[in-house]
């Protein structure tokens, strides 16, 4: 665990964290234990599923571990620390191509892929963190924004990593369909409790008041002492991790992956989407945030295409249309997401 | 490689520079005078351009006379934004507003996608198709034109800033918002009209971009590199900066384009804006920041 | 209340509040049913340590913080609900606490948008920026300097220029001396003086008990957002040390 240099804060630093972590309780109504245990029924009935269910409803599940796992990373930063990062497909994308990579040119298997990827993704996101970490959020933001593009344009570029046409990524040719359904839920289920369990670990850790300082008030941490460039690399670093061993996961169960799938703004708005409608700076929020996303994803996959406007049929970017809308919602009006209307903040009923 | 080559490419460079001069000032009035970061931006610039694209190349409309109401159309829509979102997050913290604009990113992408299909688009201008022959170096009329009315607008732009007592009251909007409204001046009134002004200016962008070169609904992002690298060259000063920030862009992509492969250029440009992110910006405290 | 003040429109209106209860969105009651009367033509100064919400008290009198309830009233209207830009234009104009120059713009842009509400009124407008210049003749050689550069003396009469420059009809000044060099803190109550002596109206918030007490007409203390003692100047002056001793405890 990263939490290695905060556990002895200077005095004052103790001041900006005790501060965070106060903010944190007085903001809690509902017992401590509710939300572990909700985790951890979540996590016990999915866990017969990928033997039982239907391959298709396998699948689904599979999609939303895949989201649990770069969502949590995501959150580290993005909501506890208030640094927004619009390319997590940059991650993703890192990790994905590292392990077709290794499969392509040396025929690696994806237990052995899940390390490199995420590797992969830490040199990157060691280099974005330099550059913008110092700065404001915004600059951070941008950035990660418009690297997306050029992560797209390097690897179009790049005719060992398949150039624009993409890289085949091949399992053990002995499994059937189910078998390796079966083998990526069962993959994407252990990481996203080893995410879950990462995310609640610095949630309750200096790492994590510390992070929320930072989101409050960054001067105001700074000036009592929290290294604030080092704790939001730390957490870009963990995050990135995640994301690159997801994606390399993510690599070989789609099996195929080319520039423009792999560093999609589209992935990028799924996560903030799962993370703000779960509730940012939550443990428990990008777990529900995608069930939710990949849910309503689902359904208007499946709704949009019979409707018609007028005699003309919805085209397929109506769904994102949509998401983009409930992305806009959020921000004006349910800031704390799903998990923030089961949290209400303590200290503002004061009498008029 | 002859003296002839290095010419033609500056005058390249100065035109195409002209043109990201254009491309920049909507985000950095909106950044400097508002604080708010428009990640939107290149996507509104891209709308114009498909609009432009629309107008010009699908109804046949006369390419200079289209100009004005593809922006007059983007003020209104930025009136209409800045009512309805940016003036509700006025209190909120930065991240809260950028999650919203980029929720507005990919409503307008979507948009532009349904209507106008991810194919790459380019403006048919006619009588501006001409190409100048200029002694040893030869530009298309388009960029001329383009360029020449980037700079008059920019140009007006700083004298109206400078010379203006609304241009004054944008300033002193940007630079202590509480004393703006203690003589009097309607914040919330004149933050929307310079908000819909920068995107009114994004859409101008986007126009002379479409003059100047084939582009594609999704690939804006490129557009918003370029225009982010400029603001942060020219910093939030003044329009005459970010012009001149946008040249300098200019005449180095074309430059670099001289010696290495074109799809390279980019990798050369991002790793000029890496560095300024290092060098030129102010830090976390904002101390040094210098607003319009 | 006299019947001269009593009539809109005077030159020398008075402002009174009644039962001000306010505050901020953070901080539910800063001002706990809070009465004050600034009376025409007169100095009236109020004191209070620090926090106990004196800013407060002048940003509602401003307009820029609505009270939750009680009421304003100038001249006898009623302006409890008036925004800042009205009370203004009504003529209340107020000299914030600390530095409050747009300090990229110049000492002349500074002025200029001082009189942003009588912009349209090209000859008005014109006669009141060289009024204050004449009125501050240490300013017209630094017109077209950064305000931002100026020291805190001069950039302090660039913002007494920008508040009178519309010949308001209600002054309220908010702690002018605070965070001044001890030389130029003389010039500021030099000012004062001279607006005192010009008979405008002035609500007077400050610090500096002493210099405060010595011009006030008429003296207010405020105590935890609470009206504490009120009181003529007179009665005042020989509790002074008493009072400071009672603050340096709350
Ligand atoms: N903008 C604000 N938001 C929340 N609380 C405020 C704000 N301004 C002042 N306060 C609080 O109101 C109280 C009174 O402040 P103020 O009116 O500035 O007092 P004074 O001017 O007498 O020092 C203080 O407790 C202060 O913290
Ligand atoms: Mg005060």
């Amino acid at each position: 665990m990263p939490t290695d240099k905060s556990t002895n804060p200077t005095p004052t630093e103790n001041i900006a964290l005790a501060q965070a972590k106060a903010s944190v309780v007085t903001t809690r109504s509902i017992p401590r234990w509710v939300f572990p245990v909700a985790a951890a029924v979540i996590f016990l009935v999915l866990a017969p599923m990928g033997a039982a269910a239907s391959l298709g409803i396998v699948t689904t599940l599979t999609a939303i571990l895949f989201y649990v796992i770069v969502a949590q990373g995501w959150n580290l930063l993005g909501g506890y620390g208030g640094y927004l990062n619009f390319g997590a497909a940059i991650f993703v994308g890192s990790g994905a191509y590292m392990a077709a990579w290794l499969n392509d040119s040396f025929d690696w298997p994806v237990w052995a892929t899940l390390i490199p990827g995420g590797i992969a993704a830490v040199v990157v996101s060691i280099v974005i963190g330099y550059a913008t970490l110092r700065l404001r959020s915004h600059y951070f933001a941008i950035f990660t924004l418009v690297l997306t593009f050029l992560a797209l344009t390097v690897v179009k570029n790049t005719p060992a990593l398949g150039g624009a046409i993409g890289l085949f990524v091949r399992v053990d040719r002995g499994l059937d369909s189910r078998q390796i359904g079966m083998l990526f839920f069962y993959l994407m289920f252990g990481l996203a409790i080893l995410a879950t369990v990462v995310a609640y670990l610095v949630e309750n850790s200096n790492f994590g008041y510390a992070l929320r300082a930072i989101s409050e008030d960054e001067p105001a941490a700074q000036v009592l002492g929290v290294k604030t460039v080092s704790v939001k690399l730390r957490a870009l670093v963990l995050g990135a991790a995640l994301g690159g061993i997801a994606g390399s996961a993510w690599a070989f169960w789609t099996g195929y992956i080319e520039p423009t799938g792999a560093f999609s703004v589209k992935i990028a708005l799924d996560i903030v989407l799962v993370c703000v409608i779960g509730g940012l700076g939550s443990w428990l929020g990008p777990l529900i945030g995608s069930f939710i996303v990949v849910g309503l994803e689902q359904i208007l996959r499946v709704t949009l295409p019979g409707l018609d406007l007028f005699g003309f049929e919805l085209p397929a970017e109506t769904n994102r249309l949509i998401l983009g809308v409930i992305l806009i919602v959020f921000a004006l009006f349910i800031r704390r997401g799903v998990i923030g209307l089961l949290k209400k903040r303590r200290g503002r009923a004061i009498a008029v | 490689m002859n003296i002839d080559t290095i010419v033609q490419a500056f005058a390249n460079g100065l035109l195409l520079g002209g043109v990201y001069g254009g491309l920049a000032i909507g985000l950095s009035l909106i950044l400097g005078v508002l604080r708010i970061v428009n990640i939107a931006h290149s996507v509104i610039i891209i709308f114009a351009g498909l609009l432009y694209w629309q107008l010009v190349t699908g109804f046949g409309l006369d390419p200079l006379a289209m100009i004005l109401p593809v922006v007059a159309l983007a003020y209104l829509f930025g009136l209409v934004v800045h009512r309805g979102m940016a003036q509700q997050l006025a209190r909120e913290d930065n991240s809260t507003v950028m999650l919203a604009f980029f929720g507005l990113l990919v409503v307008l992408e979507s948009i532009a996608v349904m209507i106008w299909t991810t194919d790459t688009r380019t403006v048919a201008l006619g009588y501006l198709a001409n190409v100048i022959e200029l002694g040893p170096i030869s530009v298309p009329l388009t960029r001329v034109v383009a360029a020449l009315i980037t700079v008059g607008v920019l140009v007006g732009l700083h004298f109206f800033l400078t010379r203006t007592l609304t241009g004054s009251a944008i300033r002193g909007l940007s630079q202590n918002p509480d004393v703006a409204s203690m003589v009097g001046i309607d914040v919330t009134r004149l933050s929307r009209r310079v908000f819909a002004a920068g995107i009114a200016f994004a859409a101008f962008g986007g126009v002379v971009l479409a003059m100047t070169q084939s582009f594609n609904p999704q690939e804006h992002y490129r557009w918003l590199a370029w225009a982010f690298l400029v603001v942060i060259l020219g910093g939030l000063g003044s329009a005459l900066r970010t012009l001149i920030a946008g040249l300098i862009v200019g005449v180095i992509e074309t430059m670099v384009g001289i010696f290495i492969p074109f799809q390279y250029t980019y990798l050369v440009l991002y790793g000029i804006l890496a560095v300024a992110l290092l060098v030129r910006s102010e830090g976390l405290s904002g101390a040094k920041q210098r607003i319009i | 209340m006299t019947a001269a003040s009593a009539a809109t429109g005077s030159d020398h209106p008075e402002l009174v509040l009644t039962d001000i209860t306010a505050g901020y969105f953070a901080n539910d009651i800063v001002l706990d049913e809070v009465s004050v009367r600034v009376a025409p033509g007169k100095v009236t100064v109020v004191l209070g340590p620090n926090g106990s919400g004196k800013s407060t008290l002048l940003r509602v009198m401003s307009g820029f913080v609505m009270p939750r309830s009680g009421a304003v009233q100038l001249a006898g209207e009623d302006i409890t609900r008036r925004g800042p830009a009205e009370r203004l234009a009504l003529g209340i104009s107020v000299l914030p606490q600390g530095r409050s120059v747009f300090p990229e713009l110049s000492v002349e842009e500074n002025l200029r948008l001082g009189a942003w509400q009588v912009r349209r009124d090209r000859e008005r407008f014109g006669n009141a920026v060289d009024a204050m210049f004449e009125r501050y003749p240490t300013l017209k050689p630094l017109r077209h300097k950064a305000a931002g550069s100026l020291s805190g003396g001069q950039a302090r009469m660039v913002e007494f220029a920008r508040t009178l420059i519309l010949e308001p009809r209600v002054l309220l000044i908010d702690e002018p001396s605070v965070g001044l060099a001890p030389v130029l803190v003389d010039g500021v109550y030099d000012e004062l003086d001279r607006l005192k002596e010009e008979g405008r109206t002035i609500l007077l918030v400050d610090q500096n008990v002493q210099a405060a007490v010595a011009m006030a007409d008429y003296v207010y203390t405020l105590a935890y957002g609470r009206n504490h003692l009120d009181g003529a100047r007179d009665g005042f002056e020989g509790q002074l040390d008493d009072l400071i001793k009672q603050w340096l405890n709350l």
